[in-house]
């Protein structure tokens, strides 16, 4: 029965904030589960037929990632300086129905075991709060699977020598491999390395109700007209709908939880698309609304009882927060690649996962083959640093688009205290509430382990053939798609914000699940990850709920 | 999302640059190339149809992005591509903001080059070498930032913002503008014979 809908004064089991990628897995879960569920959703709600093929649109005049009602951003390196606001969004999220499960790329890594307790293998890292995790892989892995099998993700498992335990193969064989594919796959073998097919989360066949990708190549910041990109928008939220006992309520811009005497969480306000205020009620409130809105959330919620934000009794909220370190090495080949057609990935590499001693530096990371994706993009960033950007020398570097990919490295960033979302009290919404203050370093190790794994990419791209290979620099980083690590998972409740169910340490009926839980970074492509934590958060919460423990 | 080596904030950055910038007002050299490149227009060389700037201003907006993408050599350039049409409507749309700020480095840029260049009548009606020579000098500035950016949008966005006129942007550069694809998709993966068949290959050589 889509299109429940609750009466706003109706007390329901659980609130959700958040659509996304862990708010939509949570919703379906509980929903099945037999709880009746409001979803919370700042956005749109866009079907199939909304999407649309402009670069413009959707790469530089944020079609999907900005709302009148967003919060604004600022962000400055570190706090001593005054944070700078201009507009522009450090952080980048969707924000519609789906979240940022629209519009991702669909690289969907799991997580390796060692990625749950590298302080236990490496211990204190100077400048960094690294820590374990609560779990392990082994804990998580049932999770993964799940993922990959009702979200819906191509693979070939056992490709790479190495492969973490997995418990069931992919339920749909890898994707075509696309000329960056082969050639990246060449050049990695030919240097001793391991290649594999890149886990996607998108139909390589028809698969659960949804049509298999034709190959029209707009992913990477794009939503998918096919329905064949596994988003929340396609599986989780038609599906938490159909169980007639959720709602995906839109247009709701939620800007506190309440709480009451007893420090409970009582449902949470919010304002509608008319910019009326309402509470609410719910017996639960459950936070996915990402590692930025979420820590917001928390802190614009707080009052007497909470005197620096809810579920901060730790100081944790907002702070620790981590990109993913990235980087680029980039080459021009003698035949055309047409790396514009299909998805963004076919192969990668994990052989410089793990963190080596012998480097010098704690890190590590993957590396794929992969285009920069539009025209327009291609022409605005890419290219050999240092030549003219016009002149008959740019025109035939625009030329070379057909021949061109990139290899491009995804890796670790530490938890620094420093590096945190808070609230910026001179950059107001339309509703007069604070925005965003971003705060940002890349630990010193995170930019040597990119400059390594750079050169390893370059290595690669000269090994497959290419004509010209080029590395990019490397810059400390200021704008992300990642939002990690904000409220951290832990045992400690001096120095997490949940435990290893997702309950905040400070309020027994406040949940948060999204990429804010995360402990360390992983080596990108977290949403996998994200996903994984939310069905296991999804079952412990619902057992808690039946069994009267929340 | 992939990183890029010059990011949007970047991009941002340097167009703030300009659109802050204050123009200090035109003088006679800078009145008499706005005299020579409406010329230009006249001769029916720009697209007259403009909704933001002046015939002029367009007349010169247009020679300097064919400065960034040539006419010159094989395919077509910015000037095929419309691509001061895309611009003249960028200012009453997306770009809208900083359309002030652009309006001023316009003049600034026609200023600079007419002080260097007093015997040129206009930048517009300048000889290709002396465009450039003077271009070369430009590339610091946030207007240039600001105008090779929107010459590549416009290059290559949807033929209805105003560019990209006929898909020659996406010729250029050999764009199919299809919605389907199938495999092989380039040179390299034709005949790909599957992962398990390389990856046996390699792994018998070592």
């Amino acid at each position: 029965m889509p299109g429940m809908s609750y009466k706003i004064s109706e007390e329901v089991d659980f609130v959700v904030v958040g659509s996304g990628a862990a708010g939509g897995v949570i919703a379906r879960e509980l929903s099945q589960a037999g709880h009746s569920v409001v979803v919370m959703e700042r956005g749109p709600h866009l079907r199939q037929g909304d999407f649309h093929h402009d670069e413009l649109a959707y790469w530089f005049n944020d079609e999907i990632t900005k709302l009148e009602s967003s919060p604004p951003q600022s962000f400055r390196k570190s706090p001593g300086e005054k944070a700078s606001s201009w507009g522009f969004q450090s952080m980048l999220y969707a924000q519609c129905v789906g979240g940022s499960s629209v519009h991702f790329t669909a690289n969907y890594w799991r997580f390796h075991p060692v990625d749950f307790h590298e302080h236990s293998l490496h211990g204190d890292i100077p400048g960094a709060a690294l820590a374990d995790w609560p779990i392990t892989y082994e804990e998580l892995e049932p999770y993964y699977t799940k993922v990959e099998w009702e979200i819906g993700v191509s693979g070939l498992a056992g490709a790479h020598p190495n492969e973490p335990f997995r418990s069931k193969p992919y339920p749909m064989p890898p994707l075509p491999v696309k000329s960056s594919g082969v050639l990246f796959e060449k050049g990695a073998f030919e240097l001793g390395l391991n290649p594999f097919p890149a886990p996607m989360a998108i139909n390589s066949v028809p698969y659960d109700g949804r049509a298999a990708c034709v190959h029209c190549g707009f992913c990477i910041g794009f939503g998918c007209e096919m329905g064949a990109k596994s988003s929340t928008l396609f599986n989780m939220i038609p599906q938490a709908e159909a169980t007639g006992v959720c709602e995906i309520r839109t247009g709701a811009n939620v800007v506190r939880v309440e709480t009451n005497q007893k420090g409970r969480a009582t449902g949470v306000m919010y304002y509608d698309m008319q910019g009326e205020q309402h509470l609410q009620k719910a017996k639960a409130v459950v936070l996915s609304a990402n590692g930025a809105e979420t820590s917001r959330l928390l802190l614009l919620s707080e009052n007497n009882h909470f005197k620096d934000g809810l579920a901060n009794s730790s100081g944790m909220v907002g702070k620790h927060i981590m990109f993913n370190g990235g980087g680029t090495a980039g080459a021009f080949f003698e035949h055309p690649l047409n790396e514009y057609k299909s998805v963004q990935v076919t192969r990668i590499c994990h052989d410089f996962y793990d963190t080596d001693p012998k480097r010098g530096f704690y890190g590590g990371g993957g590396i794929d083959g992969r285009v920069m994706f539009g025209p327009i993009a291609y022409a605005a960033f890419a290219g050999i640093p240092g030549e003219p950007g016009w002149g008959n020398s740019n025109k035939a570097r625009l030329q070379q688009y057909p021949n061109f990919m990139y290899s491009s490295t995804h890796c670790t960033s530490l938890p620094v205290e420093t590096n945190a979302v808070a609230l910026d009290h001179e950059n107001l919404d339309i509703y007069g509430l604070p925005g965003i203050e971003l705060t940002y370093r890349d630990h010193p190790d995170d930019l040597a382990t990119t400059r390594f794994l750079v050169d390893r990419a370059a290595e690669i791209l000269e090994a497959s053939g290419a004509n010209k290979v080029w590395k990019n620099p490397v810059y400390e980083q200021s704008f992300t798609a990642h939002l990690l690590g904000t409220c951290r998972m832990g045992n400690d409740a001096a120095t997490s914000v949940v435990d290893k169910y997702h309950r905040t340490h400070d309020v027994p009926n406040l949940f948060i699940c999204d990429g804010s839980s995360l402990v360390t970074s992983g080596r990108g492509q977290p949403t996998e990850t994200i996903q994984a934590l939310a069905f296991r958060a999804a079952e412990h919460i619902s057992r808690f709920a039946k069994n009267g423990e929340i | 999302m992939s990183k890029g080596t010059i990011s949007r904030r970047d991009f941002l950055a340097r167009s703030g640059g300009v659109f802050g910038a204050a123009w200090l007002g035109a003088n006679f050299p800078a009145i008499a190339a706005a005299a020579t490149e409406a010329s230009r227009v006249a001769s029916g060389e720009v697209e007259e149809n403009f909704g933001f700037f002046s015939t002029v201003d367009a007349a010169l907006i247009d020679a300097i992005c064919s400065r960034i993408i040539p006419s010159e050599g094989e395919g077509p350039g910015a000037r095929e591509a419309k691509v001061v049409v895309f611009i003249d409507r960028s200012m009453t749309g997306f770009m809208k903001s900083g359309a002030d700020g652009f309006v001023d480095g316009l003049a600034t840029f026609r200023k600079a080059f007419a002080d260097a260049n007093p015997q040129e009548p206009s930048f517009a009606n300048a000889e290709i070498g002396v465009q450039d020579k003077f271009f070369a000098t430009q590339v610091d500035s946030g207007f240039f930032g600001t105008v090779r950016f929107l010459t590549h949008l416009g290059m290559f966005a949807l033929p209805s913002y105003g560019g990209n006129f006929q898909k020659k942007g996406w010729e250029l550069v050999g764009f199919e503008d299809r919605h389907v694809f199938q495999p092989p998709f380039g040179y390299y993966d034709r005949d790909y014979p599957g992962f398990e068949a390389v990856a046996a290959k390699y792994r018998k050589e070592s």
